[in-house]
């Protein structure tokens, strides 16, 4: 495993790089001039200041040189400044990718705590009307676009019912607390969260059901194990191999963010910062992110190889 | 001083990327829009004005009315204005201009007329230039050298005395290259001595001189009649805090974003941020118009209009901007006031004579305006009742001449005019008619136009883009052939149009124009450079009649209409004067007056 888990990794580091530089060159490619990124629009046509700008970010250096450059000052922790505002965009990466674990590993979990057990459930009682409400329920989820779930949750709770604020991580004006925190992240959280329900379920449902057909759970219920011990101990188990690929793709979502939601609720997590700046042709903040989100999605597919091995013993690696 | 509208720069700024990005920046917040789309520009010319008094809120107004010290206003500073919490250096904000404003000040500030609301709150537009930390001003007998005296006793935040010191160094930061973008700086060449400072010759600007504490002079290199217009919009800074900064990291500094470092000299100062959250703001007592009645202004960040105007429903928030299509719900919310008032943008239309030499006849650009329904789009898209059509530049009636051309829809004048140019629709083909707006209005109002030129054969193809790719498109490669834009508003620091339209404002040396194209007219150059000279209110306005003539004559930038952009306030708070001017609104808020009832 060991042995694995090293050449995962070294594997990984040409993949990195791969990922950066074609970030990089998309970027490059992209319609749009890299200067009007740095400079207030209505300064655009200064041409002393366009040259300015040019000479000190290197914009008229060939590509590769720009690239190795950028790799260079991110190798020593410094990935520059955003293009407007002026913030670090390490420290805007940071923030961001603070706010999206919270955010998404939130719904993740919602998803995992809930949705597992009722695909479950939904699974033991086939074809019920239990099974029926819960199988229109994960339609649900699954089809609503999150905006309309967004905007309805935020008319509903935030307004008529107001049990949540509305948008934001904290209460400005106010010192931090964890229940403040908690109060603004469980609207999105939960709504997020919905959709993560909704396909969890499914894939269990769907792995439960072949699963609970196998000759080795009927050996087990033959034999007199108590269907709780049936269920969790054997069927859930080898239930579970799919359910772990579902989740481990679902875990990019924890640097990848989600937009609508964050841009509904002012969340201030990777997805809007990279839909911001590339809109805006922020290229230290693009590359910033790129950086971040490409060793986070790398890290995240090993992690869920080693689960495979974790959660079935068949599977070995050299 | 003459009434008077203003949006960008005089000579450097492109109006038209100005707005482009600024209101585009603004519009929608939605992820899949662009920096800003703009519903902001989609929307239109300001409604009727109300019955009252229509004279300019000015400091001491009677009708600000006294009220108990204490309480937090909450602002969602979303829309067209802003572009977030974190954007706070003054020098380069632009879009968060209005925001900055209660930190830091101006020499001179224009007042708000408040022709739309008078209710208390107010809203309107720019009526004349009134002292911020200037008193007054003068211009010498040769009419080379400016003069203004300082209001004595302002304080510093942190206590020390401002002084004419900070007014030179201000200006000298403004245009050293060094710091990064400056935004005043392109309506500062006229100073003398400024080229020196921008190429970076030296860093003593020699035109503006501080003989005493409480005396500034600024001296240009030709008359300038629009000399405290260019530099209004410069943010005085503290020099003893600023200029120990390097000034090449200026920009990346958290001086201005850091309790206890950003020192201004405005109602309110820096007490608590959060960076892409909120920017919280405390009472200065020491103010020198008076010790505000707010104890804390709080800006909090949303990137949504929509999800902005619940958390004003539920009392989070007492101000947000409103979209054209959320005006009919918020002015159901009784709890609020909508305050509409022109935004100093004018939506254009432009033809690229390069793509079609056509477009290069007055006459066939005469024709789009006779051949576009603009009264119903404006009412029937974005609901304003009897809107008023734009004929040139200027919306100000009082600058439109009385002979002026007036585009009512006639498409059959149209077709004469195209019939008299000699030129056949049929044979242009299809024509991609570009824009950087994103939202459904501009999509909406784009159809309807796409409809009305199919009357008069003329195939139009919409293309929507972000405003990155659109500028590239129209500036650098010259492709667009048709645009919709954000065009110049007129107003008196963008010269009255001489940033758009005189030939000196040449792309990319200021905005007229694009790659190897800019619009030329000697008669028109020569009435804005007697605009520019011209020191007397009345003949100015005489001289500007004539511009507008010109103008609507030409159609160099096809006029459609002078577009609308609406604030909502929460009625607890007392004597709130805004207008929704462009992102660089600069005005008299009296927010040291603000209360809650």
């Amino acid at each position: 495993m060991i042995t694995y888990i090293i050449r995962r990794l070294l594997i990984a580091v040409p993949i990195f790089f791969g990922i950066t530089i074609l970030v990089f060159l998309f970027l490059a490619l992209a319609p749009g001039d890299p200067v009007a990124a740095f400079i207030r629009p209505e300064l655009a046509t200064n041409e002393a200041l366009r040259q300015s700008i040019i000479q000190r970010y290197g914009l008229d250096q060939p590509l590769p040189i720009r690239y190795l450059r950028w790799l260079a000052e991110a190798a020593q922790g410094n990935l520059g400044y955003k293009a407007i505002g002026g913030l670090p965009v390490l420290d805007t990466v940071a923030r961001g990718l603070g706010a999206s674990v919270l955010l998404m590993g939130s719904a993740l979990l919602i998803g995992i705590v809930v949705g597992i057990p009722l695909g479950m459930l939904s699974a033991m009682r086939q074809y019920s009307r239990l099974d029926y409400a819960l199988t229109g329920i994960a339609f649900l989820g699954i089809s609503t676009p999150s905006f309309m779930l967004g905007l309805g949750g935020l008319y509903l709770f935030g307004l008529q019912i107001r049990i949540f604020p509305i948008g934001g991580m904290v209460t400005a004006g106010r010192p931090f607390s964890i229940p403040d925190l908690l109060a603004h992240l469980a609207l999105p959280a939960l709504i997020l969260g919905l959709g993560y329900v909704a396909i969890l379920m499914r894939y269990t449902r769907s792995a439960m059901l072949e699963v609970l057909g196998s000759l080795y759970v009927t050996t087990a219920e033959a034999k007199g194990l108590p269907p709780r011990v049936v269920v969790v101990r054997h069927a859930l188990r080898n239930a579970l191999i799919p359910i772990v690929t579902v989740i481990g793709l679902s875990l990019r979502d924890l640097v990848g963010g989600a937009v609508i939601i964050e841009t509904v609720f002012s969340w201030p997590g990777m997805g809007l910062m990279m839909v911001e700046g590339v809109t805006a042709r922020d290229y230290p903040m693009i590359m910033g992110l790129s950086l971040v989100v490409a060793i986070t999605v790398l890290g995240a597919n090993l992690l869920t190889d080693v689960a495979y091995a974790v959660t079935d013993p068949r599977v070995r690696y050299d | 001083m003459i009434l008077s509208r203003r949006t960008g720069s005089r000579t450097l700024l492109p109006i038209l990327v100005i707005f482009s990005l600024v209101v585009g920046a603004c519009a929608s917040p939605v992820a899949s829009q662009p920096p800003t789309s703009a519903a902001s520009g989609a929307a239109s010319v300001a409604p009727s004005a109300p019955a009252g008094d229509l004279e300019a809120i000015v400091p001491g107004d009677p009708r600000l009315v006294p009220g108990t010290p204490g309480g937090t206003f909450t602002g969602a500073f979303v829309g067209p204005c802003c572009v977030g919490v974190d954007n706070m250096n003054p020098m380069s904000a632009g879009g968060d201009y209005e925001f900055l404003h209660f930190i830091w000040e101006h020499l001179v500030t224009f007042t708000v007329v408040p022709d739309t609301v008078a209710t208390n709150p107010f809203s309107g537009q720019y009526g004349d230039l009134v002292p911020e930390l200037a008193d007054s001003w003068e211009v010498s007998d040769d009419q080379l050298t400016w003069t203004f005296k300082l209001h004595p006793g302002i304080k510093w935040h942190d206590g020390t005395d401002f002084t004419s010191a900070d007014v030179k160094f201000s200006f000298e930061l403004c245009l050293d290259a060094n710091v990064g973008p400056c935004y005043p700086g392109g309506s500062m060449k006229s100073i003398e001595g400024a080229d020196e400072v921008i190429d970076g010759t030296t860093t003593d600007l020699v035109g503006v001189q501080a003989p005493d504490p409480l005396t500034v002079t600024i001296k240009t290199s030709e008359p300038n009649a629009l000399l405290p217009y260019n530099v209004m919009d410069l943010f005085i800074l503290q020099k003893s805090s600023v200029e120990p900064i390097p000034r090449e990291t200026i920009e990346k500094n958290d001086y201005f974003r850091t309790p206890g470092k950003a020192i201004g000299t405005g109602p309110f100062k820096v007490s608590a941020y959060s960076a892409g959250q909120s920017m919280e703001l405390v009472r200065y007592d020491d103010y020198w118009r008076g010790k505000p009645h707010l104890d804390n202004i709080i800006r909090r960040e949303f990137k949504d209009t929509a999800s902005a105007l619940i958390a004003f429903e539920t009392g989070e928030v007492d101000y947000t901007y409103v979209t054209a299509d959320e005006v009919e719900r918020a002015s159901s919310i009784e709890t609020g006031t909508v305050l509409p008032g022109p935004s100093g943008v004018n939506l254009d239309i432009v033809l690229n004579p390069d793509k079609n030499e056509d477009w290069a006849d007055k006459r066939v650009r005469q024709a789009f305006m006779h051949g576009i329904d603009r009264k119903s789009i404006l009412e029937n898209i974005y609901h304003i009742p009897d809107p008023t059509l734009l004929s040139c530049l200027f919306g100000d009636p009082a600058l439109n001449p009385p002979d002026v051309p007036v585009y009512e829809y006639d498409p059959d004048k149209a077709r004469a005019l195209l019939e008299e140019a000699g030129v056949d629709p049929a044979s242009w083909g299809e024509i991609t008619f570009d824009t950087y707006y994103g939202d459904q209005g501009s999509l909406d109002a784009m159809t309807a136009v796409q409809s009305n030129l199919a009357d008069l054969g003329i195939t139009v193809q919409i293309q929507q883009m972000d405003s990155a790719a659109w500028t590239k498109r129209y500036y650098e490669d010259a492709e667009s052939e048709m645009s919709m834009i954000g065009g110049d508003g007129g107003g008196a620091a963008a010269g009255y149009g001489y940033g758009s339209r005189h030939s000196e404002s040449a792309w990319p040396k200021g905005g007229n124009g694009w790659q190897d194209y800019h619009y030329s007219n000697p008669e028109l150059d020569a009435a804005l450079e007697a605009v520019q000279v011209e020191f007397d209110d009345a003949k100015r306005i005489e001289l500007l009649q004539e511009v507008c003539r010109i103008d609507a004559e030409e159609q160099p930038y096809i006029n459609l209409w002078a577009t609308t952009r609406y604030w909502f306030i929460n009625d607890r708070i007392a004597n709130f004067v805004s207008t929704p001017g462009p992102g660089m609104g600069n005005y008299y808020k009296a927010a040291e007056t603000w209360h809650i009832r």
